[in-house]
C-alpha cells in the first residue's frame, strides 16, 4: 500500500489543476484574485516538497501497479535511479518557474485558466518520470501534449492559433512512430510486458532473428520520441511556439516537454532496446548523424533569427541534441554525460529565458536589436544572463563546461573504442565532438552579441548627448521585483555551484549510467 | 602556507581592485585619486609579482573534479612572462593615465586594465592545461572592454571580431585538449610526459589534434589563417590598450603553444611529421604576408598592427624548428618585441594625442613636432629591423642559426631567407616615418604646424618616459644579452 504514495505526487497536480478548471468553469468569482495564486503556488509547492520527501525516503527500486489496462498493458510507476533524477530536476524547477510566472501573469486576464494547465503539466511530466513501463510513458507522453496544447493557444493571437496546431500535429505525429516501437518492444519482449530494466528487455531469439527489423523500429521510435526533444526535420514547432507567455517557453519548451522527449528517448534506448544491442549498428550511426545535423543546423539558425525568444528556442534545438548526441553514444559513460547536460541545460537554457521574459514584462522589448544599453538599466537580470550566457558557451567554472566535458570526453572514448574494432561508423564520434566545438562557436556568436549591445551600447557619431543626460538615463532602473529576481539568482547561484562543484553530481549521472548500459 | 598566498596574490589582487574601482562611483568624480590608486596598485603589483615568482610551491586552488583542477606553480616561463607582463603593464599603464584624459569613461578602462593583469598572471602561472585554458578564455572576454572602448560602430565590431575569432581560436585547442585529457596528463612538465606508445592507432588522429591546437592558440598570436581581428582590433583600441594587446596579449597565444609543445606533448612527439611541416609553413607566410600588408598600409596604428603579425610569427616560427637555439631565440624575441611595439604604438598614440593624426603620409614633418619623441621610435624602429646592435639583431642571429642547424630540410634555408626579407619589409615600413619626420622635403612648408602651434610640442612627462625606458631598454638588451640569454638557454635545455 506504501507504493501507492509514488501516484501521488502525479495525480495531485492533476485534481488540483482540474478543480481550479471546474472552479473557472463554474464562474467562480474569487478564483481570479490572491486566492488563485496561494492555491497554485501552495499545490505546487507541496507536490515539490513530496517528491523531494520521497527521493529521500526508502521507496526506491519500489513498483506500484494503478491500474490494469489489459492483460499485459498496466500504468505501472517505478522510483529508479533515473526516474528520480528527472523527477527530482522537475521538482526543483517547477515551484521557482511558477513563482516567476505568477509576477509575469499578474496583469493577464484568463490567468486562472494559464494556471489551472499549468499545474496539470506538473503532474503529467511528473508521470513521464516516474512511469514504469513504455506504455505508461506513452500515456503520460501524449497527455502532456494535451495539457500544453492550451498554454500554447493561451495568447489567443491569429500566430498562436496556427503555432498551437503545428505543436498538435507534429507532438501526435511523432508520438505516433513512437507506437510502432511500443508495439514492437511489447511483442518482442522476454518478460511479456514493457517494464524498464536496465540493460534492455529484448529477448535473445528476437535480437538475432529479427535484427535489421529491430533496428529500423528503434530508428522509427527514435525519430518519433525525437520530435518532443525538436530533432532534425520535426523541430519547426518550438520555434513557433515561443507565442507562448514566456513561462510556457521557458518551464516547458526548454524543459518539462522537450526534455520529456529526450527522456522518453534515454528510457527507451538503455531501458527497452538495451545499449548493448544497440551499439556499433547502423541504426546507431543514424541516430547520431541525425543529432549532429541538429546541432549544426540549431545552433546556426540561432545566429541567424533577431527575435530574441525564438533565438533561445533555436539554441534548445542544439542543446537538446547535446543530449540526444550523449545518449545515442550508448555507453555508460555517454548516459552519464546526456544526464549531465540535461541537468545543466535545463538551468542555463531556464534562466536565460528568464532574462528574456524579464526584459520583455518590464520594457516590451522582443527583439535583440532593441536591447541597446539594457545591461546598465537592469543590472540584475542581465547578470545572471551572463552566467547562463557563459555556461552556455562552455567556459570552464561554469556548469556548461563539465557537461561539454563529460560529453566530449564520452565521444572520444567510445570513438577510440570502435576504432579498435575496426567499425566504420569510428569517425562520428570525433566528428560529434569538432560539431560540439563548432556548436559551442555559434552559442557564443549568439548568447555574447546579445550582452555586448546591453553592457556597450553604441554611442552614434552624430548624437549630441553628453556623458551627462547619458548618466540620467543610466540611472532607470527597471530590474523586476523579488518574485522574478529570485528564481534567477537561485538558477544563476546553481550553475555556478555545478560548474565549481561537480562531484556529486558526476558520480550521480555516473550511477545511473554504470546501472544502465 | 605563507608561501602560497605569495604565488596566488598577484592573480586575484589586480582582479579585486579593479572591481573595485569600477564599483566605487566616487572615483567616477574624484579623477586624481583614481589615477593615484591605479598607478599605485601596477607598482605594488609588480612587487606582488616577483615575490610570486621566487616562491617554489604547487598550489591547488580548487578542484573542479579530479581530473579538472586550478593549479599553479612558477617556472622559468611563468618568470619570462610574469616579469615581461607585470613591467609592461606598469609602463603602459602610467601612459595609460596621461592618454585617457582625452578620451570618455576612464573608469570602465583602468577597471577591466587591472582586472585583465590579474588575469595574465593566472595565465603566466598555470600549471596545467585546463588552468591555461580557464585563463585563456577569461582573458578574451576582460580584454573585449578595452578593444571597443569607444563604443562607435567601427569599434563594437572590431571588438566582436576580436572576441569571435578568439573564442573560435580557444575552441579549436579545446579539441586537442579533449583528446589529449585521453591519452596523456595535462600537467606541465619541462619536455612533456605524452608516451607514444598509448596512441597506437589514433596516432593520426592526434595530429590533428595538435595542430588543431596550434592554429586554434595561434589565433591570439595572429597566426595565418586566423589573423584577421588583429589589424581591425588595434587601431579601434585606445593606443595604450593597443600597446598591451600587442605587446603582452598576443604573446599569451605564444605561451599556449610553448605549454603545449614542450610542456605537454614534447617536441618529439611531432618532429618530422606533417604537423612540423604545415606549422613552419603557416608560421612563414605569416610573417612574409604580415610584413608586405605592413608596407602598404598607411594608417599607422594598423601598420603596427600587421608588423605585429609578422613578428610573432617570428617567434613561432622559432618555437617550430624544435630546436634549442631557435626556441632560445624565440623566447628572447618574446622579450624583444614586446618591448618594441609597446614603444611603437605609444609613439603613435602621442602623435594622435598631439597632432591627431592617423595617417603616415599626415606625419611628415613630425620631427618638428617631436623631435625627441620620434629619435626614440627611431632607436625602437632600428631594434625590429635587427639592426646591431639593438635587440632585434639577438633574436634573429638566433632564430636563423637554429634554422640552419634544425634539420628541416628545406625550411632551414627558407626559413632564413623569408626572415631577410621581412627585415627588409620592415625597415621599409617603419622607417620613412623617420626621414619623412626630420627630413620632410625642400616643398614641405609645414603650415599646418604653424597654424596649430605644433612646433616642439613634446608629449607629457608621463607618456614620455615610458617611451623612452621601452626604447633604451630595447637597445641595453641588444646591447647586453648576455644574462637574458644563458636564462632561456637554461629553460631550453630543460624541455629538449
Amino acid at each position: 500500500m506504501k507504493g501507492f504514495l509514488l501516484t501521488v505526487p502525479v495525480l495531485l497536480p492533476l485534481m488540483g489543476g482540474g478543480i481550479l478548471l471546474l472552479a473557472k468553469l463554474a464562474g467562480h468569482r474569487r478564483i481570479g484574485g490572491k486566492c488563485l495564486e496561494r492555491v497554485t503556488l501552495g499545490v505546487v509547492s507541496f507536490n515539490s516538497l513530496l517528491v523531494l520527501l520521497l527521493l529521500c525516503s526508502d521507496m526506491w527500486g519500489r513498483r506500484v501497479v494503478l491500474f490494469r489496462l489489459y492483460s499485459n498493458l498496466s500504468v505501472m510507476f517505478k522510483l529508479d535511479l533515473m526516474g528520480g533524477f528527472f523527477a527530482g530536476l522537475i521538482a526543483v524547477l517547477w515551484p521557482l518557474a511558477t513563482l516567476f510566472s505568477l509576477a509575469y501573469m499578474r496583469e493577464e486576464k484568463r490567468k486562472g485558466t494559464f494556471f489551472a494547465y499549468y499545474v496539470m503539466t506538473y503532474g503529467v511530466t511528473l508521470g513521464i518520470a516516474l512511469a514504469g513501463n513504455l506504455v505508461t510513458l506513452y500515456i503520460f507522453y501524449e497527455m502532456l501534449t494535451l495539457v500544453t496544447f492550451p498554454l500554447v493557444l493561451f495568447p489567443l493571437s491569429r500566430e498562436a492559433v496556427l503555432a498551437s496546431r503545428t505543436y498538435l500535429y507534429y507532438s501526435i505525429g511523432g508520438a505516433a512512430f513512437a507506437f510502432i516501437g511500443i508495439i514492437f518492444v511489447l511483442v518482442f519482449s522476454s518478460t511479456g510486458t514493457s517494464e524498464f530494466i536496465a540493460g534492455g528487455i529484448l529477448s535473445t531469439q528476437a535480437m538475432t532473428q529479427q535484427r535489421d527489423m529491430l533496428l529500423l523500429v528503434y530508428v522509427l521510435a527514435f525519430f518519433g520520441f525525437g520530435v518532443k526533444a525538436a530533432l532534425l526535420p520535426c523541430y519547426v514547432w518550438l520555434p513557433r511556439a515561443t507565442v507562448a507567455p514566456t513561462p510556457v517557453t521557458a518551464l516547458l519548451h526548454a524543459v518539462a516537454v522537450v526534455k520529456s522527449g529526450a527522456f522518453a528517448v534515454m528510457r527507451f534506448t538503455y531501458f527497452s532496446f538495451g545499449a548493448s544491442f544497440l551499439r556499433g549498428s547502423w541504426a546507431q550511426y543514424t541516430v547520431m548523424a541525425a543529432a549532429l545535423l541538429t546541432i549544426l543546423f540549431g545552433s546556426t539558425m540561432a545566429v541567424k533569427e533577431i527575435h530574441w525568444k525564438r533565438r533561445l528556442a533555436y539554441s534548445t534545438v542544439s542543446n537538446l541534441s547535446y543530449i540526444l548526441f550523449g545518449a545515442a553514444i550508448m555507453t555508460p559513460f555517454g548516459l552519464a554525460a546526456a544526464l549531465c547536460h540535461m541537468a545543466a541545460h535545463a538551468f542555463m537554457k531556464i534562466c536565460s529565458f528568464f532574462c528574456a521574459g524579464a526584459v520583455m514584462h518590464q520594457t516590451g522589448k522582443n527583439y535583440v536589436y532593441e536591447l541597446d544599453g539594457l545591461g546598465k538599466r537592469m543590472p540584475a537580470t542581465f547578470g545572471c544572463l551572463t552566467v547562463a550566457s557563459l555556461s552556455l558557451m562552455g567556459i570552464p567554472l561554469f556548469a556548461g563546461f563539465v557537461s561539454k566535458w563529460n560529453l566530449c570526453g564520452a565521444a572520444l572514448s567510445y570513438g577510440s573504442s570502435i576504432v579498435e574494432e575496426g567499425k566504420w561508423g569510428a569517425f562520428l564520434p570525433v566528428l560529434g565532438v569538432a560539431v560540439i566545438l563548432y556548436s559551442a562557436l555559434m552559442t557564443a556568436v549568439y548568447m555574447l552579441s546579445v550582452l555586448v549591445r546591453a553592457y556597450f551600447p553604441r554611442v552614434s557619431e552624430g548624437s549630441l548627448k553628453t556623458a551627462e543626460t547619458e548618466e540620467n538615463d543610466v540611472c532607470a532602473n527597471c530590474d523586476p521585483g523579488w518574485e522574478m529576481l529570485v528564481p534567477l539568482f537561485i538558477f544563476a547561484g546553481v550553475i555556478l555551484f555545478m560548474g565549481l562543484y561537480p562531484g556529486p553530481f558526476l558520480e550521480l549521472f555516473g550511477r545511473i549510467g554504470g546501472a544502465a548500459a | 602556507m605563507e608561501e602560497n598566498v605569495r604565488l596566488i596574490l598577484p592573480i586575484f589582487f589586480p582582479i579585486a581592485a579593479g572591481i573595485f574601482l569600477m564599483a566605487m562611483p566616487v572615483f567616477r568624480k574624484r579623477r586624481k585619486l583614481e589615477e593615484g590608486i591605479v598607478t599605485a596598485v601596477l607598482a605594488v603589483q609588480l612587487l606582488f609579482v616577483v615575490s610570486a615568482l621566487m616562491t617554489d610551491v604547487t598550489v591547488t586552488l580548487w578542484s573542479i573534479t579530479d581530473s579538472l583542477a586550478l593549479v599553479f606553480r612558477a617556472d622559468g616561463i611563468s618568470c619570462l612572462f610574469g616579469l615581461l607582463t607585470a613591467s609592461v603593464w606598469l609602463l603602459s599603464g602610467i601612459y595609460s593615465i596621461s592618454y585617457m584624459r582625452h578620451e570618455k569613461e576612464e573608469t570602465r578602462f583602468f577597471g577591466f586594465y587591472l582586472i585583465v593583469e590579474g588575469v595574465l598572471i593566472g595565465l603566466d602561472l598555470s600549471a596545467n592545461l585546463i588552468t591555461l585554458y580557464v585563463f585563456y578564455e577569461l582573458m578574451t572576454l576582460t580584454s573585449l572592454p578595452l578593444v571597443l572602448h569607444e563604443k562607435s560602430r567601427q569599434a563594437i565590431m572590431a571588438g566582436l571580431k576580436y572576441l569571435f575569432y578568439s573564442v573560435a581560436g580557444a575552441f579549436l585547442a579545446l579539441f586537442g585538449i579533449f583528446f589529449l585529457s585521453g591519452v596523456t596528463t595535462l600537467e606541465f612538465c619541462a619536455g612533456g610526459a605524452l608516451d607514444s606508445a598509448v596512441l597506437g592507432q589514433s596516432r593520426a588522429l592526434f595530429l590533428v589534434a595538435v595542430f588543431c591546437m596550434l592554429v586554434g592558440f595561434g589565433a591570439k598570436a595572429g597566426m595565418f589563417p586566423l589573423h584577421g581581428w588583429l589589424p581591425t582590433a588595434h587601431p579601434v583600441a585606445p593606443a595604450p590598450a593597443s600597446a598591451v594587446l600587442s605587446g603582452v596579449i598576443t604573446k599569451s597565444g605564444v605561451l599556449a603553444v610553448i605549454r603545449v609543445v614542450y610542456f605537454v606533448i614534447g617536441p618529439e612527439s611531432i618532429r618530422g611529421t606533417w604537423v612540423q611541416n604545415t606549422w613552419i609553413f603557416l608560421t612563414l607566410l605569416t610573417v612574409f604576408m604580415g610584413s608586405m600588408l605592413a608596407y602598404r598600409e598607411p594608417v599607422l596604428k594598423k601598420r603596427l598592427a600587421y608588423s605585429t603579425v609578422s613578428q610573432v610569427s617570428y617567434i613561432l616560427f622559432g618555437l617550430g624548428l624544435l630546436n634549442a637555439t631557435a626556441f632560445a631565440g624565440a623566447l628572447s624575441h618574446i622579450v624583444f618585441h614586446s618591448l618594441i611595439k609597446n614603444a611603437l604604438f605609444l609613439v603613435a598614440g602621442a602623435v594622435i594625442v598631439t597632432t591627431g593624426w592617423t595617417r603616415t603620409d599626415e606625419m611628415r614633418g613630425l620631427g618638428r613636432v617631436m623631435p625627441r619623441t620620434l629619435a626614440w621610435y627611431t632607436v625602437a624602429s632600428l631594434g625590429l629591423v635587427g639592426i646591431p646592435p639593438a635587440s632585434g639583431f639577438v633574436s634573429k642571429w638566433f632564430l636563423a642559426s637554429g634554422a640552419l642547424e634544425s634539420g628541416t630540410g628545406v625550411w632551414s634555408f627558407a626559413g632564413p631567407a623569408v626572415l631577410l626579407v621581412s627585415a627588409l619589409l620592415t625597415a621599409g615600413y617603419l622607417l620613412p616615418l623617420t626621414v619623412n619626420g626630420y627630413f620632410p622635403g625642400s616643398d614641405f612648408r609645414g603650415e599646418e604646424i604653424e597654424e596649430r602651434q605644433l612646433s616642439g610640442r613634446e608629449p607629457s612627462a608621463r607618456m614620455r618616459i615610458p617611451i623612452v625606458i621601452f626604447a633604451a631598454a630595447s637597445l641595453l638588451f641588444g646591447c647586453f644579452p648576455g644574462s637574458l640569454i644563458r636564462f632561456l638557454e637554461s629553460i631550453a635545455a630543460a624541455v629538449m
